[in-house]
């Protein structure tokens, strides 16, 4: 079983990375409202996560990705279409609806942060 | 796989303003996000929504560069300047010429100098040609 997180759009192609080990993160970001004097209540559940992942501007292999791909991640404008859904290792990443933006950084090895922020969707869970 | 991923070239409506020569290594920083917004349905499901692409990124680059300004008062353009169409580049082999990485529409283009370190940061934000 490969360690991946697979972006499936709506409409296109779907891209799977493979997360550099340890980079992945989930969590957080629900709609909660109240709170202090008056009762707290989660209105919404949030499925957000983030990960790390190798660049090359050479061939793309199973865990070094183009910028080609990187750019294909990040939502367009419009209603967060993105479904997110790991496997392995990350197999409980699922989030539904989800917009995702990328950041490519420098040093001496480049990194990219693949940030995603969807929803719960039950009916699909 | 290029060491100073993910640019090292800065071109301002076709014009090289900055080159790998004056870059600090591996200070590039490209984010490709958006203007999003949130609305919470009462089936307790988040449906989020970009209205708008935003790119940025921000380098270093070495000595002082506040002529880069957007709105710079040695400009030939009056102020207020409107953002300019301005291209990211990665030049991957010395004197190489400069593979486009990434176009930012309406760009304009912050620098703080730092003369202790004689460094100038750059910031750039705008947006996705619609």
């Amino acid at each position: 079983m490969t360690n991946t997180i697979t972006f499936t759009p709506g409409t296109g192609s779907a891209v799977v990375v493979t997360p550099i080990p340890g980079s992945v993160k989930a969590g957080g970001g629900h709609d909660d409202r109240g709170g202090g004097t008056v009762p707290a209540a989660r209105a919404g559940y949030a499925c957000n996560g983030s990960c790390q992942v190798v660049v090359t501007d050479a061939t793309a292999t199973s865990i070094q990705h183009t910028l080609t791909e990187l750019k294909s991640l990040v939502s367009g404008v419009g209603e967060g279409d993105r479904k997110v859904e790991g496997a392995g290792l990350w197999a409980n990443i699922k989030s539904w609806g989800a917009l995702v933006d990328v950041n490519i950084e420098g040093d001496s090895v480049q990194t990219a942060t693949i940030t995603w922020k969807g929803s719960a969707n039950p009916t699909e869970a | 796989m290029a060491s100073v991923f993910p640019f090292n070239n800065i071109k301002v409506g076709g014009v090289q303003v900055v080159g790998p020569e004056d870059f600090i290594y591996g200070s590039g920083n490209l984010t490709l996000a958006g203007q999003d917004a949130a609305n919470t349905t009462a089936d307790g499901l988040i449906h989020n929504f970009r209205s708008a692409l935003t790119p940025s990124a921000t380098a270093e680059v070495k000595g002082d560069k506040r002529s880069l300004d957007s709105g710079h008062p040695g400009d030939a353009q009056p102020w207020p300047e409107l953002g300019k169409s301005l291209s990211l580049g990665l030049v991957s082999a010395r004197d190489g010429e400069p593979v486009e990485i990434k176009t930012i529409e309406n760009a304009i283009i912050s620098v703080e100098y730092d003369s202790e370190s004689n460094r100038s940061s750059l910031t750039i934000s705008g947006t996705e040609a619609a």
